[in-house]
């Protein structure tokens, strides 16, 4: 089962997907990070490019909401504060490690929204390839939520998967005009990929996922998976 | 021991601030105190107390020219002077007004201080030590000075309110009745510059701590570091300098005005910072009260501390109405703001306007706790100060924020283990701010004392033409140093 996977997918699959995480229980989880410190995460990586930039991605704030799983404040947020003093451009990554991917891989997560009437949040989920954190590496989009979209202002799961081999790393991504944003979360963020296989299989994907790259760069409106 | 007498000028020992001047005299007074203040007009012809300009009678003073009107308030201050000390010898208070120090937003009311000092005289209570002229004459029980000449020298602001550079718009107010209505009121102004003639002033220099000529002012037997309890008298310069810029640092060690402390002064106004997301910004803060709205009470105000946002470094000075997404912000809360730009009550219309349910302003230079004027009886909403400082680490919790949420409780209450301007011994604090302001430290009550006190470093607008308590403690340490 997971061999057809991984060789139907060699090229990139960008679309979410509807099957819920745990149908891919065969995968080798990478990443499971609940953001207990998001100033003590390891590998992580923040960029902030708002005009004019300003609080990057920072701990939760139970005064705002709880997080999703563990203590109250343990997830990341960001608000419109992102470009500084609220007035500009908000575009803040928070990006996670390089990971080591090996065909089919899913990632989930939650992430929720404070919901203020009249403000309209956005969040990207991009991927790219190797371990840069350059805006131009994270050339394909996942995920769109908020924005013209759904973006429910309650914790709410959402997966994607995509076939990948290599390095590679995914980035959450906000942004839009300050003065419409608010804030959100981001909480119990998880990597699945396929188990590897033998040496020699594994550079032939890899060399059938490069060419892939850049087939598709779908932008779909998808829902939550579930919410709670 | 020989009698020492010095001829000071004003510039050298006066203490500064506030002013005074006048005629007239108080009667033989009704209570068992008595005594008598004339002013010595200083003025020239036409100008100052002889001012000829008309004037209509306002406030219950019935002077009809500009420097009649001035004369009579000054026979105000002096007669409540006289009813309230206790001497044979007549104090003369030369004065005069001249030009002082002046900008748009601040002026020097007045500035006073002894004519002379004196060591050594016929009874003087302790040897090798300055006394006021006024208080060595009353002490030695015969006027010491010449006839000639006062006993203090008083100065008030001629031009303020009255220029473009000078507080425009706010004149001194001539009436007797305390309603100044926005104006600065003569009487208290009187009443505060006569007091630092009496001696309610250090003759040690307060910038550099080196005594006058080498000899301690009775003033500084009662001054004291209120860690150490060392008094002034017994410090070494470079320790005076320190402790007259060290905040809270000193109090007055006095029993006539320790004894009237807990009936006059009032529990501390405290500023609460909690909830989810204070983190290294919960605790208690020291606050400055406002002179408008209601007073913190023991009812206490709380709500979620929220930033009012306008101006592109972002600040918040809320001089406007506040935009929809400002709006939204304090709506409920408690409004953050920014000092600067328009008065404190513009402010706090404006938040209150928005739905604010009190108002925090942050001090927009730094410096020490000082309190909020103005006067506007439509405000609603409690309002207090706190330095920039503070500002600043409260602010840093306020990032991580929504439209409508911070995760930062924000507390109005009392402390009611503490009074309002006092050390942990319930002694007043002396005014010492961080950065000497020459005259004016040491010579003056704190700013954080509730009520306003009358010798506080500025005028406030709920003073009341009282120098006693249960409302005030001028007279109480005039009598610790031998009135």
């Amino acid at each position: 089962m997971k061999r057809l996977f991984s060789l139907a997918g060699a090229a990139l699959v960008a679309v979410a997907t509807w099957a819920p995480v745990n149908s891919h229980a065969a995968g080798v989880v990478v990443l499971d990070e609940g953001f207990g410190s998001v100033s003590g995460l390891s590998g992580w990586a923040q960029v902030n490019r708002s005009i004019p930039p300003g609080t990057g991605w920072f701990q939760g704030n139970p005064g705002v909401f709880g997080a999703q799983a563990g203590a109250p404040d343990s997830y990341a947020a960001a608000n419109y504060l992102g470009a500084a003093s609220g007035m500009g451009m908000v575009d803040n990554w928070l990006i996670t490690p390089t990971l080591a991917l090996n065909g089919l891989t899913t990632l989930s997560f939650f992430t929720n929204r404070a919901g203020d009437p009249g403000f309209f949040d956005q969040l990207e989920v991009r991927f790219g390839y190797g371990s840069g954190t350059s805006a131009d590496g994270f050339d394909t989009l996942l995920l769109t939520i908020g924005g013209e979209g759904e973006f429910p202002a309650q914790w709410a799961q959402w997966t994607t998967s995509l076939d990948v081999q290599g390095e590679g790393r995914f980035a959450f991504r906000y942004l839009g005009d300050a003065a419409t944003l608010d804030y959100i979360g981001l909480d119990s963020v998880k990597v699945v990929t396929a188990v590897p296989e033998a040496s020699t299989y594994l550079m032939l994907l890899a060399g059938l996922g490069a060419v892939g790259v850049h087939a598709r760069r779908a932008r779909k409106g998808p829902r939550p998976l579930s919410s709670r | 021991m020989t009698a020492a007498k010095l001829t000071v000028l004003l510039r050298q020992v006066a203490a500064t601030l506030t002013c005074a001047l006048a005629a007239a005299l108080a009667g033989a007074g009704a209570a068992q105190a008595a005594a008598t203040v004339v002013i010595v007009n200083q003025n020239a012809p036409g100008e100052g107390f002889n001012d000829p300009t008309p004037a209509d009678p306002v406030g219950g003073n019935t002077g009809t020219t500009l420097g009649a009107q001035r004369l009579i308030a000054f026979q105000r201050a002096a007669s409540i002077w006289g009813a309230t000390l206790d001497s044979n010898v007549t104090i003369r208070v030369g004065a005069a007004f001249v030009p002082l120090s002046c900008t748009a937003n601040g002026a020097v009311l007045g500035a006073a201080g002894a004519y002379e000092i004196w060591t050594d005289f016929p009874n003087a209570p302790r040897a090798n030590t300055w006394y006021p002229s006024a208080l060595a004459s009353k002490l030695a029980g015969e006027d010491l000075t010449t006839p000639e000449d006062p006993h203090i020298i008083a100065r008030f602001n001629s031009r303020l309110g009255l220029f473009d550079d000078c507080l425009p718009g706010s004149p001194f107010y001539l009436g007797l009745d305390r309603r100044p209505d926005g104006q600065i009121d003569l009487v208290t102004v009187l009443l505060h510059e006569m007091a630092h003639g009496l001696g309610f002033q250090t003759f040690t220099d307060d910038e550099t701590g080196e005594q006058f000529f080498g000899i301690p002012s009775v003033w500084d037997y009662f001054l004291v570091n209120n860690r150490t309890n060392m008094p002034w008298v017994s410090m070494t310069d470079e320790q005076r300098r320190i402790s007259a810029i060290t905040w809270r640092g000193l109090s007055w060690n006095g029993p006539n005005v320790t004894a009237a402390v807990p009936g006059v002064l009032a529990p501390r106004t405290n500023l609460n910072i909690g909830g989810a997301n204070a983190g290294a910004a919960a605790g208690d803060y020291y606050v400055g009260d406002a002179s408008f709205g209601p007073p913190v009470s023991a009812s206490p105000v709380s709500g979620q501390l929220m930033p009012v946002v306008d101006q592109p470094n972002g600040t918040g000075l809320a001089c406007t109405p506040l935009d929809a997404a400002n709006t939204l912000a304090v709506r409920n809360n408690i409004a953050l703001v920014d000092r600067g730009t328009c008065d404190f009550v513009t402010k706090a219309r404006n938040v209150q306007e928005a739905g604010a349910i009190g108002m925090l302003v942050v001090d927009n230079v730094p410096g020490d706790v000082v309190g909020l004027s103005g006067s506007d009886p439509s405000i609603s909403i409690p309002s207090l100060r706190i330095t920039l400082s503070d500002g600043v680490a409260i602010k840093a919790a306020l990032l991580q924020r929504s439209r409508t949420r911070s995760g930062v409780i924000a507390s109005f209450t009392l402390d009611r283990t503490r009074l309002a301007g006092t050390d942990r011994q319930r002694r007043i604090l002396m005014y010492t701010p961080s950065i000497n302001a020459p005259g004016s430290s040491v010579s003056h009550y704190t700013t954080e004392a509730k009520p306003n006190q009358l010798m506080e470093p500025s005028i406030n607008a709920d003073l009341q033409h009282v120098v006693k308590p249960p409302r005030d403690l001028t007279f109480p340490l005039l009598r610790d140093i031998g009135w």
